[in-house]
């Protein structure tokens, strides 16, 4: 299986465009910001809120990464035709498909980290305000806040673009589903505040920004939790499903 | 007895009304170049793909090396190389990588056999190159190296000839007999190109709108025309006057010959130059015809024709 995912892996970073935006871009951004903030353009204490701040600008911008990388590696093989030569080895779906799912949770593992990296570094340049200092969570958070809807969403677009076979359209599906899609289904909550716990960033964010008492994310850890597993696993599910009936 | 190493029963693929595969029945010995033949769209790429359990067939069982391919793909592909269709690789990949992807694939260290693979083919040297800029040939001859990696006993290829030139045909044809005579590689080849399956292949199957109406060894194929003589004259028409018997068959020829069909011995020959030759008929050339595998293939093909 290590032997799988490392092709995989190559594959994604010979694609060296999207391979290094996809590393690089979350940690230009912090520069940018970092730069604009020591040459005093703009107003920024370091410590804690730089890297809450940072976190959820990575909480934006790690998702849309995803889905460019997602789709690609859902639906790379159909593409470049090379899935029946996969397939006559005898190696089975299930694995195949696994590997290619592992190796996105890497990637987006690796472009977390280091934007990640460099809102900590930032953060901690930069001088905090009064009694806004950097705590052992804030590390926590930097990781896990992005991460999470990183790869909720990677991997949703790795289901679409198994499911399309086709790269392009599955980035066009994948990225309308991230920025507006999912989030009409909120509309609901205006006949029943229950249509709450149907929304994937209601989920994503219980889990991730803990706002227990934001009205919007007025729902359980575990119903965060199942909405958000319900989603991803959904599509990656419906890829799987898509991939086991499949002749090449 | 030669041993069968691929065998189908009864193998049938429906797309909606449309029957690609029909019952077809197919023993491929063991260590022979197997030449599968039919126009295109006649099933060939299909039937690869049944073999291969790369579509489920609608009916019949198809094993290789006696494992049943549906049931346990894993043991029945173990030593099986192939191109279907055409060669396709990740074409922002070198040619290397290309390979060190599959290798990841196969069991044992198939890795380490990527170099000798790429020698093999007459890719050294451009192993280090993106697929992307590589000619169809080319990747036709990368496709045979990715198929080599598993260590194959048997190798199927469809229309692995497409793309390549004069030169690259021949280099093709000593690399698959190659793999047959020296390794003792069983071959099967899909082609609708008939000189080039003639020079290879042990034995043939061909395939007309998803039915194998014959399979036979390619000499046996041949000899199946009967013997027949082409005789070249200066008057043709007084020839044919001299030569009506209900045995002989003669057919006209585009250049002005004639081709006795059911005659071919040599006695046969000498008493009809004695013939010609006495009732003032001048011959200018006799000899046995020897059919082509394409002139077979036509004839029994559009014999199929009629007979539908």
């Amino acid at each position: 299986m290590t032997a799988l995912v490392a092709a995989d892996l190559l594959k994604l970073r010979r694609r060296r465009g999207l391979w290094l935006t996809a590393l690089l871009l979350p940690a230009v951004l912090m520069t940018v910001i970092f730069l604009l903030s020591a040459t005093e353009v703009i107003e920024t204490d370091g410590g804690h809120t730089f890297v809450k701040d940072g976190a959820a600008a990575l909480a934006f911008l790690g998702p849309i990464l995803a889905v460019l990388i997602g789709a690609r590696v859902g639906s790379d093989e159909h593409a470049a035709g090379t899935l029946r030569y996969q397939l006559l080895t005898g190696v089975p779906r299930e694995r195949l498909y696994l590997s290619k799912l592992a190796a996105l949770a890497v990637a987006c593992l690796l472009l977390t980290l280091t934007g990640a990296a460099a809102v900590l570094v930032f953060g901690i340049v930069l001088p905090p305000a009064p009694g806004d200092g950097l705590e052992a969570m804030d590390v926590v958070d930097a990781v896990w806040n992005p991460l999470l809807p990183t790869f909720a969403y990677g991997a949703i677009a790795f289901g679409v673009g198994s499911l399309m076979r086709s790269t392009g359209p599955a980035i066009a599906v994948a990225l309308v589903l991230n920025l507006v899609g999912l989030d009409m289904l909120t509309l609901l909550v205006l006949i029943d505040d229950w249509f709450r716990h149907l929304v994937l960033d209601v989920g994503i964010d219980r889990l991730t920004l803990n706002a227990i008492d934001d009205p919007e994310d007025r729902v359980s850890v575990v119903a965060g939790a199942i909405i958000t597993i319900l989603w991803t696993g959904g599509f990656v599910l419906a890829g799987w499903l898509r991939l086991r009936r499949l002749e090449v | 007895m030669a041993v069968t190493l691929i065998e189908a029963r009864g193998l049938t693929k429906r797309f909606g009304e449309r029957t690609a595969v029909d019952h077809v029945d197919l023993d491929v010995p063991a260590g022979s170049c197997f030449g599968f033949l039919g126009p295109n769209g006649a099933g060939k790429t299909t039937l690869i793909r049944l073999l291969l359990g790369l579509a489920h067939a609608d009916e019949g069982r198809v094993t290789i090396g006696g494992v049943d391919v549906a049931q346990d793909p894993r043991t029945a592909l173990r030593r099986v190389g192939a191109i279907v269709e055409e060669p396709r690789f990740h074409g922002h990949l070198t040619g290397k990588e290309n390979l060190e992807v599959h290798a990841a694939l196969l069991e044992g260290d198939a890795r380490a056999r990527i170099p000798a693979a790429l020698d093999r083919v007459g890719l050294h040297g451009r192993g280090d190159d993106k697929v992307k800029g590589y000619s169809m040939g080319m990747r036709q001859r990368l496709g045979v190296a990715r198929a080599l990696l598993g260590e194959p006993t048997l190798l199927i290829l469809d229309e692995p000839t497409n793309g390549l030139d004069a030169e690259g045909m021949a280099e093709f044809r000593t690399l698959i007999r190659g793999f047959v005579e020296r390794e003792g590689r069983t071959v099967f080849l899909s082609s609708h190109l008939l000189d080039e399956m003639e020079k290879l292949c042990d034995a043939v199957a061909i395939v007309e709108q998803g039915r194998v109406v014959q399979q036979s060894t390619v000499t046996s194929f041949l000899a199946e025309a009967g013997l027949a003589l082409i005789l070249d004259v200066d008057d043709p028409a007084r020839a044919r006057a001299l030569l009506a018997h209900p045995d002989i068959t003669i057919v006209d020829l585009d250049d002005g010959r004639l081709r006795l069909d059911g005659v071919g011995e040599r006695e046969q020959a000498a008493a009809i130059v004695k013939r010609l030759v006495d009732h003032g008929v001048g011959v200018v050339e006799i000899r046995r015809h020897a059919p082509t595998l394409e002139q077979r293939y036509l004839s029994l093909t559009r014999h199929e024709e009629a007979a539908t």
